[in-house]
């Protein structure tokens, strides 16, 4: 058998490793398809060093909370949903940071996410928020505004209005703790 | 807080179970193979019954759960909804990604345990069970591991997020995804035998004969699974067409693209022994691209209208391509001696020539629509922009391929294998081929102008009329020479060559799909139009009333419907809004009839006035391409019966399983 077919006329040496350079190519490719940042969402928002977009929203319990009105003080916004379990994972941490930020003027707001409001309720009633949670205004909303690619998605805004930081997908506690800093 | 999930636990633990049932089912199964110890392989054999058990086990309690939205599992609590109706809780095992790799590894643990069974006692055997075992352990391992449908939560919340509205609005979602991963799957056991083909150096026909009816039976449900997620689009998306060249459609239509091909040269191989190197590259390509299509799709790399939510299974998916890619080449670098052909085709005016134009063809559909979806890739690449090619790209390039495979598959049946003498050739083809330009002329005289759906009508009626004068023809001859009656000689013929005429009639499906998308392609129209109650206009030259807004509140959603009068009947194109989700899923409301569908499809609706924009499309034969689907469906199935030699028959039958032999 192998006599037989070392006497047929072997291909040329590029015949042979066509096939195998274009597997390495095409796997190459996707490696790097992969490996690109955007498509990983990313940490970073083309809103980082811009001022946040206002809003004046209706908070869950009455009222309307403007950010205009909290400029001067850092504000993390949380974007999130009763429906969303990894908002459930961050939740305990994020009432943790709005009772211990207090005293350095940190206003936490949570902004619901496509989502009722008696479920929005018994949310934060669960998770004990002390912080006030608001609802989106469906005619012009801040998801948009903040180009929301999810929830939970966290926006870190310091004293002078601007965007520091962003957290699109679950916040770790190291995630918080530095992203916080960067805004106290 | 923290609950242990029970049925979280249960479920790992029997993914765990089949998990080790088929890793020692790879190590006896290959080392049955390599000390050729029929004990060993015997024992090998048999995990296939473990691996299967414990994984539908696995299926089992995840039903359990989605059944019960048991929300300490993640997947349950974040894909399903105690308001869900019951069949969407069913379906949810394959709503999302998790559920859809065990559905994967259960289809492929069945089909492990029916080629365990059903194989024929060979030296191939073991080789091509270790193979599967070894896609079973990646898909399981997967399973076990990052993508897991039975990850518990630690807080469970009182209900689930409920699934994917798209998912539940409409009942096909319970039959295409399903249709798809047979299609899929089942493309594993050819590439099993090919690996261990290869690995044994046995690389003659065996291989090919043993798997034909595994190719055939998975190419059947890939072109259902095709014909039937065209429908679902066309049913639920509101737009009126079936078919947009969205990535995780191409990831659909590559293999079968592949498989199509495969199915055609490993007849070649059978009948004429060459094209072994080119059979083994299609089928490797063919499941390779299986995985290249749920790689691109759930690991986020190119933008896509209904891609899985990207995570973590994206590297793994690719390493696990790379990684059946790479053996496969090293196995056949070093088998390249054994795969190298001793013969060549005789002439290229012959049945294997016209197979291999065929397959030059698909392959090379298959590799644009490769190059297509993954363009956007190329360009950020090498230039960090983000670019994509859109359908025009691909329709320009199907057209002409279309075209082509579409006159070919109508000569390819009139040519005999070698080689032809021209003569006889011009006497099957030249009715036929006079009948394709008198439709062309036929069809321009009655005002279709459009080159493309001209040509289409007349490759379509070369096809038919090939087909037809083939069949004829031999009915005639057996009825001449038995004295039967025709109807008599067609039914023997039928039971003697079932492979022939399932091939006809799947051939004459094909050119009904094709004169489908070339009219509803070619001769669509759309308008929108609002009304106000009670309203009458004409549209596209139909009499259309909307008579009133009608809504209607269910526990999964709500739906608002405008109840439209069309040409005497009426129609409630709507509108869904599930639970929280914003965005209404449209339900359009279609007239079927065989010469072309009103589709209407209801684009807003104003409460306060109750006055609607409704889109009205018309589309010609639409319906020939679900038929014609049907009709290609029909055909495989009748390939795959066996050769029935009838009592009757004078002549002996020539020997089908003449090939078997090596």
């Amino acid at each position: 058998m192998t006599s037989r077919a070392a006497a047929i006329v072997r291909p040329p040496v590029w015949r042979r490793l066509v096939l195998p350079l274009g597997v390495l190519a095409l796997l190459g490719l996707l490696a790097v398809g992969l490996l690109r940042p955007s498509a990983q969402g990313g940490p970073g928002t083309p809103l980082a060093g811009k001022a946040a977009p206002a809003f004046t929203l209706a908070n869950l319990d009455g009222g309307q909370v403007s950010l205009a009105g909290l400029r001067g003080r850092p504000v993390l916004i949380n974007f999130f949903a009763s429906w969303c379990l990894p908002c459930r994972d961050e939740a305990p941490m994020l009432r943790q940071s709005a009772l211990e930020g207090a005293s350095s003027g940190l206003v936490v707001l949570g902004i619901v996410y496509q989502d009722t409001p008696e479920k929005a309720r018994a949310f934060r009633d669960e998770f004990s928020f002390g912080f006030p949670v608001l609802l989106d205004d469906p005619a012009r909303p801040t998801a948009v505004a903040y180009g929301l690619t999810g929830v939970p998605e966290t926006f870190f805004i310091d004293r002078s209005g601007i965007v520091r930081a962003r957290q699109a997908g679950p916040l770790s506690a190291s995630d918080l703790k530095d992203k916080l800093r960067g805004i106290l | 807080m923290t609950t242990l999930s029970a049925s979280g636990a249960l479920g790992t633990l029997c993914i765990m179970a089949s998990l080790g049932f088929a890793i020692f089912g790879l190590v006896t199964s290959a080392l049955g193979g390599a000390r050729h110890d029929a004990r060993l392989a015997e024992t090998g054999r048999r995990a296939a019954i473990g691996v299967f058990v414990f994984v539908l086990a696995a299926v089992a309690v995840l039903e359990y759960a989605l059944l019960t939205t048991d929300t300490s599992i993640r997947y349950v609590a974040t894909h399903s909804a105690i308001s869900s109706p019951l069949w969407v809780k069913i379906v949810s095992l394959w709503g999302a990604l998790e559920g859809s790799i065990l559905l994967w590894a259960f289809l492929l643990a069945a089909y492990t345990l029916v080629a365990s069974r059903v194989a024929r006692n060979d030296a191939l055997r073991p080789y091509a069970l270790a193979t599967l075992y070894g896609v079973l352990i990646f898909f399981l391992g997967v399973n076990a591991s990052i993508g897991s449908p039975f990850t518990p939560v630690p807080s469970p919340p009182a209900d689930g997020l409920g699934p994917n509205a798209l998912l539940q609005n409409h009942w096909m979602m319970a039959v295409h995804p399903m249709l798809m991963y047979l299609g899929f799957v089942g493309l594993s056991v050819p590439f099993a035998y090919a690996m261990s083909a290869m690995l044994t150096g046995r690389l003659g026909e065996a291989w090919l004969v043993q798997t034909r009816r595994w190719t055939l039976v998975a190419w059947a449900f890939l072109s259902a699974a095709i014909v039937a997620g065209g429908w679902w689009s066309y049913e639920v998306l509101g737009w009126g067409g079936y078919w947009a060249w969205d990535p995780v459609e191409n990831a659909s239509i590559i293999p079968w693209f592949l498989a199509t091909a495969f199915l055609h040269s490993l007849q070649i191989q059978e009948r004429r022994r060459i094209l072994k190197g080119w059979n083994l590259g299609l089928i490797v390509a063919a499941f390779s691209a299986t995985l290249f299509g749920t790689f691109i799709t759930r690991s986020g790399i190119v933008e896509s209208v209904h891609a899985f939510a990207s995570g973590p299974i994206g590297p793994v998916f690719l390493g696990f391509l790379a990684f059946v890619l790479l053996v496969s080449l090293g196995v056949a670098w070093v088998r390249l001696p054994l795969i190298r052909d001793d013969q060549a085709l005789d002439s290229p005016i012959s049945r294997e020539g016209a197979f291999l134009a065929g397959n030059v063809l698909f392959s090379a559909f298959a590799f644009t629509v490769v190059l297509g979806t993954l363009f956007p890739v190329i360009v950020e690449a090498f230039t960090g922009q983000k670019a994509s090619v859109g359908a025009p790209f691909f329709n320009q390039v199907a057209v002409p391929l279309g075209l082509a495979i579409l006159v070919l598959q109508g000569t390819g049946p009139a040519l005999t294998w070698r080689r032809v003498s021209g003569e006889a050739l011009w006497r099957t083809l030249r009715w036929p081929a006079a009948a394709g330009v008198t439709a062309l002329v036929v069809f321009a005289v009655l005002g279709i102008h459009r080159p493309a759906v001209l040509l289409t009508v007349m490759c379509a009626v070369y096809t038919f009329s090939v087909l037809v004068v083939l069949t004829f023809r031999a009915v005639s001859q057996r009825a001449a020479s038995g004295g039967g009656r025709p109807w008599a000689a067609f039914g023997e013929l039928v039971n003697l060559y079932p492979r022939r005429y399932g091939a006809y009639i799947a051939h004459m499906g094909v050119v009904v799909v094709a004169l489908g998308i070339a009219f509803s392609g070619g001769y669509k129209q759309n308008q929108e139009v609002s009304f106000r109650p009670a309203q009458t206009r004409t549209v596209l030259g139909y009499t259309v009333t909307y008579l009133l807004l009608t809504s209607e509140h269910r526990p999964e959603k709500d739906t608002v419907g405008a109840l439209v009068r069309l040409g005497g009947r009426e129609f409630v194109p709507k509108l869904n809004f599930y639970g929280t989700d914003r965005q209404p899923i449209p339900t359009p409301a279609i007239r079927y009839t065989p010469l072309g569908d009103t589709y209407l499809s209801l684009v807003s609706f104003d409460r306060a006035d109750q006055s609607i924009v409704l889109n009205v499309i018309s589309s010609p034969l639409v319906s020939w391409i679900w038929l014609g689907g049907l009709i290609v469906v029909l055909g495989a199935a009748l390939s795959l019966t066996p050769a029935v030699v009838a009592q009757s028959a004078r002549q002996a039958a020539p020997a089908t399983k003449e090939l078997a032999g090596d």
